[in-house]
């Protein structure tokens, strides 16, 4: 096959957007089975407080049942990510005895149409008993502060710490030493559209079938199986097309099973789709952090020493709470060869709503860190960033790199993709620019940083979890394919990428390749999507399958036309013979498999293999960014003007869905850079739940990108690649701040905390030179 | 309850509506046009973007009792059969979308941009949209797309319908 003609690393168009573009995608809301009820679920008001008793208002309508926290037969939900030591804690459904943040679910109630859900919930008042609460981490950890849970003693759940070398020493020693406090705001990802979920239980075949917004369908119906001792078999969870995810629904949420108790009383289908005030409240958050950090160099630029000290604001605990800080000591120390560090975290507790994964997972905390750090050493040695990043990286020659912190680089040139970033964006040039500007009344800030980041979660042996993915392929009579993955993807294109690696493997066309996802009943076990995993985890078992389906595709050919296995090959759909010049058709092939009669012997009828592929390591992408802002010293606002990517995500399968994938991570960057936040005021109350106070990245906010890229390919997986679902954004977040810092440095300032909101950055101006 | 009588994509469609029923529950829940979407209620999102009398307007913030006798236009009625239109093109082409969800609402907002200024400038582009929320693309491809729909509806010789 000539190179031309590969379908891999093709700019196809994908082959799910004719539904979308159509209005023909189907999300959950956009089933309504008939009968179907709706639940609504009454929150906490309260960021603390003693449950009592519940009081019905006969004026109002009543519903056909109703659930609370203090009578809830649920069991807890299973926490997902347990670290070693961490106290322990069982997320509820419904809160029983008391409530630990504001919107947690308290009641739950279902009436048979969705505008009476408002109605009936004011019906209901629960009477409460208000505790002093704790929304503020550091305060948390004070003696004397509300404990969540009064067993403890403490809020602090859980401390990590990763080290090497004598930091001690190297401080001692250093020439130049720097420091600061680093505030990262409290996020969350905004998929457009908000969570879903329709359960529905067939009293007459006992099934339960659960449409609803996830990113991991097969661990959902685990879960759901599980806590109504349901059998697994009869439990059939479909995630129909989700309006992105970004983390957010990666886990089983309690509203989930709460519409499954419901079903499985009242044997009608349950619906709940939640508005966005619930969203913000009581979906996942994420990010929030305060880092303490110090920096020791020598005068050459050499970083000797790095410590950190974390404090990592989890919320109430629940079910993947500890993923995030856990993620950032891991990657912690970026792209640089650190001889001694030592970082600790503490994960603690506080009256505010449960944490999880947001693009990035910890990541852009970690990376923004540790690149900040940079900033502040090169600004202190008076020495040019992107001279002082050039100074330690970890090289090439180094890998597999052991960062100390329990990751292994695989492969990574961090100084060539800053240095191409650098070219791209002509950095020298801009440099002059800005010292000829100095002083003219124009604040322009270059940030230039490099990533780093895990990708392609498994391996199933050293994570302690299954971290393969699935792949069923079955090839038609026609020849036209099926192929069935384990992961469940919610915008990532992945029906175009593994229809391409399908048909690149079998020479056929990729609209000849039906891929099949997010129904556990039709799809081999999966993982999910999350974590850059897909194309790495999910491709690879796709890749597996189909060759598989080829092997014996061969098989049959050769038996058909009476030649020698080993002369069979198989080019452009056609399996020919090559010396002796005879050739069948991919479908004739295909169609012997099904009729049979011609078969070899031994060998059984149908084509259908699967692949359940187990990377045997990470693989680790990186990039390089290079953000160019201004700020508006009057209002604080800041605009990036210019942006340059080049990343390294091994080999590209499609350009467009690899650009796409950086070019909304970086605008989730920028948003978290600059606009995002939760806000909780001093009544513990979420001050940001609508999207009006919410503010994510618009059209106006996010330049045009200019995006290249290096190939490293990956060894550990058979295509090469690596993840790039989440680069975008880690990169974004540090450039963006990087910029800023490098704005303010004239006016002797610096950055100390996201987002950057023009307030801030107008304090942070006007407290140096007003 | 009260009757509602509309014309949708150009077709009369006459539905049950409360006072209270705001018109994108109208078209998803009664009339069962479920390609318009919902992301906030609050008029930020723009996921509601519908087409009401030639205005591009956002379906969360009318009632349903205030479209009757309105001529709707909704992306499933943006195509002409299996025919696509232009803009529905150039987003596919461009990769305009990923999960897909805020894009009916991004092409209505398109359509009516080129339907007010059918050759836009970059940055007139980002204003029309910017009322239109999107977290997985960042919009770079959804501006090129209503570029290259301008440029295509411009070669058409006519902006459609
Ligand atoms: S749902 Fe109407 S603007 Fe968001
Ligand atoms: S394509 Fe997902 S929100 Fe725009």
């Amino acid at each position: 096959m000539s190179a031309k003609k590969t379908m891999l690393g093709a700019p196809i168009k994908r082959k799910e957007d004719i539904r979308f573009i159509t209005g023909r995608g189907r999300y959950v809301d956009d089933f309504n089975p008939p009968n179907t009820v709706y639940m609504g679920v009454l929150r906490s008001p309260y960021a603390h407080a003693k449950i009592n008793n519940i009081h019905f208002n006969k004026e109002k309508i009543k519903p056909l049942s109703i659930l609370t926290g203090n009578n809830s037969p649920l069991k807890p939900l299973p926490v997902f990510i347990n670290i070693p030591g961490m106290k322990p804690y069982s997320p509820q459904a419904l809160a029983s005895g008391k409530a630990r943040y504001v919107g947690e679910p308290v009641a739950a109630i279902v009436v048979d149409s969705r505008s009476d859900v408002e109605d009936a919930l004011e019906g209901i008042q629960l009477e409460y008993e208000p505790l002093e609460a704790v929304v503020d981490a550091e305060t948390a950890l004070q003696t004397g502060s509300p404990l969540l849970y009064d067993e403890w003693g403490t809020n602090l759940i859980v401390k990590r710490t990763a080290s090497r070398g004598d930091v001690d020493r190297a401080f001692r020693e250093a020439e130049a030493t720097v420091k600061g406090r680093f505030k990262i705001g409290r996020q969350t990802a905004i998929p457009i559209e908000n969570r879903a979920v329709i359960a529905s239980f067939d009293p007459y075949s006992e099934r339960l079938t659960i449409w609803c917004t996830s990113q991991q369908p097969h661990r959902t119906r685990d879960t759901v199986a599980e806590a109504f001792n349901l059998p697994l078999e009869k439990v059939r969870i479909i995630a129909p097309d989700v309006g992105g995810g970004f983390g957010v629904k990666f886990g089983v949420y309690p509203e989930y099973l709460l519409a499954t108790y419901f079903t499985l009383l009242l044997k009608r289908p349950v619906k709940w789709v939640e508005d966005r005030r619930e969203h913000l409240m009581s979906a996942i958050h994420g990010r929030e952090q305060t880092h303490y950090f110090e920096m020791a160099a020598g005068r050459d630029g050499r970083i000797t020493g790095f410590k950190d000290h974390v404090v990592a604001d989890v919320g109430s605990p629940s079910i993947i709470s500890m993923s995030p800080p856990a993620k950032t000591l891991q990657l912690i120390t970026g792209c640089y060869k650190l001889e001694n560090f030592k970082v600790d975290v503490d994960f603690v507790a506080t009256n505010k709503a449960p944490f999880g994964p947001v693009r990035g997972n910890g990541r852009p905390e970690a990376i923004l860190v540790v690149e900040h750090a940079l900033d502040l050493v090169a600004q202190e040695l008076k020495m040019d960033p992107v001279e002082v990043r050039m100074r330690n990286f970890v090289s090439p020659r180094d890998m597999p790199y052991d960062s100390g912190t329990g990751l292994r680089y695989d492969s990574g040139d961090f100084a060539a993709v800053l240095k191409k970033a650098c070219e791209l964006i002509d950095y020298n040039g801009l440099r002059k620019q800005q010292e000829a500007q100095h002083g003219k009344g124009r604040s322009i800030g270059i940030g230039a940083v490099c990533y780093v980041e895990d990708t392609g979660f498994g391996p199933s042996k050293t994570s302690g979890r299954p971290g393969y993915e699935t792949a069923f392929i079955r090839v038609e009579r026609t020849g036209a394919v099926n192929l069935y993955t384990g992961a469940s993807p919610h915008g990532q294109g992945l029906e175009t990428t593994l229809a391409q690696i399908c048909a690149e493997e079998l020479t056929i066309h990729p609209e000849d390749v039906n891929v099949v996802f997010g129904d556990t009943e039709r799809v081999p076990y999966g993982i999910g999507t999350f974590g850059s995993r897909s194309a790495v985890v999910a491709g690879s078992a796709a890749l597996l399958a189909a060759r598989k389906a080829k092997e014996k595709m061969l098989a049959i050919a050769s038996h058909v036309l009476d030649a020698s296995p080993e002369s069979m090959i198989l080019g452009g759909g056609v399996f020919m013979s090559g010396g002796e010049g005879r050739s069948i058709s991919f479908r004739d092939v295909a169609k012997a498999a099904y009729d049979a009669a011609g078969l070899p012997p031994r060998l059984e009828a149908g084509l259908q293999a699967s692949s359940y592929f187990d990377p045997p390591a990470l693989t680790f992408s990186c990039g390089a960014h290079v953000a160019v802002v201004e700020v508006d010293s009057e209002t604080g606002n800041v605009k990036v003007l210019k942006y340059v990517v080049v990343d390294d995500c091994g080999k590209v399968l499609n350009p467009v869905v690899v650009h796409g994938q950086i070019e909304g991570g970086v605008a989730k960057g920028i948003g978290g850079a600059l606009l995002e936040q939760l806000k909780y005021d001093e009544n513990d109350q979420l001050l940001t739940s609508t999207l009006m106070d919410y503010l994510i990245a618009s059209s106006m906010d996010v330049p045009e990108l200019e995006i290249d890229r290096l190939e490293t390919p990956s060894e550990s997986n058979p295509l090469g690649v690596k993840g790039v679902g989440e680069g975008g954004t880690i990169g974004a977040v540090a450039a963006v701040v990087s910029a800023v810092q490098d704005a303010l440095r004239p006016f002797g300032g610096g950055v100390d905390q996201v987002p950057l909101t023009p307030e801030v950055v107008w304090r942070l101006l006007w407290k140096q030179t007003g | 309850m009260k009757q509602v009588s509309t014309t949708i994509n150009g077709q009369k469609y006459v539905g049950n509506a409360e006072p209270r029923t705001l018109l994108v529950y109208f078209l998803r829940d009664e009339l069962g046009l479920t390609g318009t979407h919902i992301g906030c209620v609050v008029g930020k999102c723009g996921a509601c973007s519908i087409i009401v009398d030639g205005k591009v307007v956002k379906s969360c913030m009318m009632f349903a009792n205030q479209a009757e006798g309105a001529d709707i236009l909704t992306v499933e009625g943006l195509a002409q059969g299996s025919k696509l239109h232009p803009i529905q093109e150039a987003f596919w082409e461009n990769h305009g979308l990923q999960c897909g969800y805020c894009t009916p609402g991004m092409l209505m907002a398109s359509y009516y941009l080129l339907k007010e200024n059918p050759k836009p400038t970059e940055e007139e582009i980002r204003r029309g949209i910017a009322g239109n929320l999107c977290m997985c693309t960042g919009y770079v491809n959804i501006v090129k797309a209503i570029k290259a729909a301008s440029e295509k509806m411009q070669a058409g010789g006519q902006s459609q319908k």
